[in-house]
C-alpha cells in the first residue's frame, strides 16, 4: 500500500507542537502493531490516535457537518458556524468531515476557513458522491473550490455509491500526491456485507460507519476487521442523529462517570465509542458552541475499558 | 430498495428547522414592502373567486403567484440549502404554465364546490400565514400566498375545486406533491403546525370532489358548447 505523502494542512507540525508527540509515539506503536491507546495532544490536552497506515496522529474528536453547516448564504447563521468551528480548533480539534450531499455545508466550511485563516490542525475529510465514475474528479474539484483548499487530506466514497470507479480515481490521486488518504463510508448500519468485502479487498486508509451505544452492529465484524487490516475508523452518528442524547439528557449521569472523566452526557456517549481501540475518531455534528465544548470534552481524560463500557451499556439500558 | 425503507423520514432532511424558517424571514425582509401589494392581490383573488366570469383573470393571478414562488423562494432561497431546489423551481414554472392554459382556454365554474373552494381559498390566503406566528415562529417568517409555496399550493387546490372539466386535474399533481413534501418536511422537523396547511387542503379536496361529481348543473365552459 502506498504510504501517503504528508497531507496539506497536516497537523504533524502544529505551531504549538501540540500534535508532534502524538505522531511520534503513535507511529512507533502503530509500526510495532501494538494496540493503540489514545495519546495526549500537548496543546489542548486532546487525545489523539494514529492513522494506522501512516502513524499520523489525529485528535479523537472530529466534527461532522451534516445538517448543521447547511445554512446556505444566511450571513447570521454562517457567522454562528464560524464560532463553532473556531471553538473546535481552539479546543484541539482536527478532522472536519463533509460531503457534496450536504448541500451548502462545504461552501459554509469554506466561508469559515477563509475567515479563520490557515489552521494547521485541520484534517480535511470529504467525500465523492455521484453515481457516475467519470464525473467524480469534477465533483472533487468543485468540493475543493468550495472548501478553498488545494487538496484534501482524506476523500471517501460516500455510501459506496459507484465505489469501483471512484476508488480507482482516489487511488490514482493518492499515488500522484494529490490526496492524503482514501476511504469508504456507510451509515445507519447499511450494507455492512459489501463494506466488509471492500475492506478485505482494497488498501483503504479509512472507513467510516455508524457506531454508538445503541447501534452496535459494527462490533460484530467491521471494528475487528479494521483493527486487523490496519484501517482507521471514523464513527458517524455517535448520537444517532441527536435522538440518543435527547433520550438520556433528562437523566443524571451515573455516579461513577467521574472515573472515566465524563462531566456531560455528550462525553459519556462519545467516550463509549472511543473506548473501542479500533476507533480512530468520532465526528459528532453541532451548530452550537456550547455543544461543541461538550463534544470536545470527550477527548480529555480517561477512556473506559471493556468492563467500564459494559457498565455504561447496563446503565443506559436501565434508564 | 429495501435499504430505502429502513431510513427514517428525518434522515432525508438536509437542514435544520432554524435554517429553513430563516429562509422565509430573510425573504420577507428582502422583499418588503412587496407584501403590502400582495395583500391587495389576496383580496383581489378572493373577489375574483366569487365571479364566475373572472376565472381567466384568476388563472393569470395564480400563474404569476407560482412564478414568483419559483423565483423568490425556490430559486433564490431554497436552492441554497437543498440541491433539489432548482428542480422545485422548474416544477413551479411548469405549474404556472399549466395554470395559464385556463387563461387561454377557459374552463367552466363549478357552483357545487364553490363553498368548500372559497373556504379553502380564504384559509390559504388569510389563515394559513398566521400559523407561523401562532406556532411560535417569528412574524417575520410569515408564509404568504405568492411568495411561499405552502399557501400557494393550498390555494391552487381551491382553484381546481372552482373549475369543471378534466383539464383542471392537470394543476392538481404538482400542488398535491408540494403539500406532501411540505408535510414530510414539517414532520421531519418536528414542527406539527406545518402539517395543518397540507392537511386542510387535502381534507377540503376530498370533501369538494364528491360534491362536484354529484352536481348535475355545472356551468358549462363558455367556449366549450
Amino acid at each position: 500500500m502506498t504510504q501517503p505523502k504528508k497531507p496539506a494542512g497536516s497537523q504533524t507540525l502544529d505551531p504549538h507542537g501540540r500534535l508532534r508527540r502524538g505522531l511520534l509515539l503513535g507511529g512507533l506503536l502503530a509500526g510495532a502493531g501494538l494496540t493503540v491507546a489514545p495519546l495526549r495532544a500537548a496543546g489542548q490536552g486532546q487525545s489523539t490516535r494514529p492513522i494506522p497506515s501512516s502513524g499520523q496522529a489525529l485528535p479523537v474528536v472530529g466534527m461532522g457537518t451534516w445538517i448543521t453547516f447547511n445554512v446556505g448564504d444566511d450571513p447570521v447563521l454562517r457567522d454562528r458556524r464560524l464560532e463553532v468551528l473556531r471553538t473546535f480548533f481552539e479546543l484541539g480539534g482536527g478532522m472536519v468531515d463533509s460531503s457534496p450531499m450536504y448541500a451548502s455545508s462545504q461552501s459554509v466550511l469554506g466561508y469559515c476557513l477563509e475567515r479563520l485563516g490557515p489552521e494547521p490542525s485541520l484534517f480535511s475529510a470529504d467525500k465523492v458522491w455521484t453515481s457516475s465514475g467519470a464525473s467524480g474528479p469534477e465533483q472533487i474539484a468543485e468540493s475543493l473550490a468550495a472548501w478553498g483548499l488545494p487538496r484534501f487530506d482524506l476523500l471517501q466514497v460516500h455510501n459506496l455509491v459507484a465505489w469501483e470507479p471512484h476508488l480507482e480515481s482516489l487511488a490514482e490521486m493518492k499515488a500522484n500526491g494529490e490526496l492524503g488518504y482514501m476511504g469508504i463510508t456507510t451509515s445507519h448500519g447499511r450494507r455492512h456485507g459489501d463494506f466488509e468485502a471492500l475492506m478485505q479487498r482494497y488498501p483503504l486508509d479509512f472507513v467510516q460507519f455508524t457506531y454508538n451505544m445503541v447501534d452496535r452492529e459494527a462490533e460484530r465484524r467491521l471494528l475487528p476487521l479494521a483493527r486487523e487490516r490496519g484501517i482507521a475508523v471514523i464513527v458517524n452518528r455517535p448520537y444517532r442523529g441527536g435522538r440518543l442524547i435527547d433520550r438520556v439528557s433528562r437523566h443524571p449521569l451515573p455516579p461513577w462517570a467521574g472515573e472515566i472523566d465524563c462531566a456531560t452526557w455528550a462525553a459519556f456517549l462519545l467516550k463509549f465509542a472511543l473506548g473501542d481501540p479500533a476507533v480512530t475518531c468520532v465526528i459528532p455534528a453541532t451548530s452550537q458552541v456550547e455543544h461543541m465544548r461538550e463534544n470536545m470534552g470527550a477527548g480529555l481524560g480517561r477512556l473506559p475499558d471493556a468492563k467500564q463500557r459494559q457498565a455504561m451499556l447496563d446503565y443506559l439500558q436501565a434508564l | 430498495m429495501q435499504h430505502l425503507f429502513s431510513y427514517a423520514l428525518s434522515d432525508f432532511l438536509l437542514f435544520s428547522p432554524e435554517t429553513y424558517f430563516r429562509l422565509f424571514e430573510r425573504m420577507n425582509e428582502a422583499l418588503w414592502p412587496l407584501q403590502m401589494l400582495l395583500f391587495g392581490g389576496v383580496l383581489l383573488v378572493l373577489w375574483l373567486a366569487l365571479k364566475q366570469r373572472a376565472l381567466r383573470l384568476l388563472a393569470v393571478v395564480f400563474a404569476v403567484a407560482w412564478l414568483l414562488v419559483a423565483w423568490v423562494f425556490f430559486w433564490d432561497r431554497y436552492q441554497s440549502i437543498n440541491w433539489a431546489g432548482s428542480s422545485f423551481a422548474a416544477a413551479a414554472v411548469l405549474q404556472a404554465l399549466l395554470l395559464l392554459q385556463f387563461a387561454v382556454w377557459p374552463a367552466g365554474y363549478s357552483q357545487r364546490s364553490q363553498r368548500p373552494a372559497l373556504l379553502l381559498l380564504a384559509f390559504a390566503l388569510l389563515i394559513q400565514p398566521l400559523i407561523v406566528p401562532l406556532s411560535g415562529r417569528s412574524w417575520q417568517g410569515v408564509e404568504l400566498f405568492g411568495l411561499a409555496p405552502d399557501p400557494t399550493a393550498a390555494a391552487s387546490v381551491a382553484f381546481v375545486l372552482l373549475l369543471s372539466g378534466w383539464r383542471r386535474w392537470l394543476v392538481m399533481p404538482l400542488a398535491l406533491l408540494w403539500c406532501a413534501i411540505s408535510a414530510a418536511t414539517a414532520w421531519a422537523m418536528e414542527w406539527p403546525a406545518g402539517l395543518i396547511g397540507p392537511a386542510v387542503a387535502v381534507a377540503v379536496l376530498l370533501l369538494g370532489v364528491p360534491l362536484q361529481k354529484r352536481y348535475r348543473r355545472e356551468t358549462p365552459p363558455r367556449n366549450e358548447h
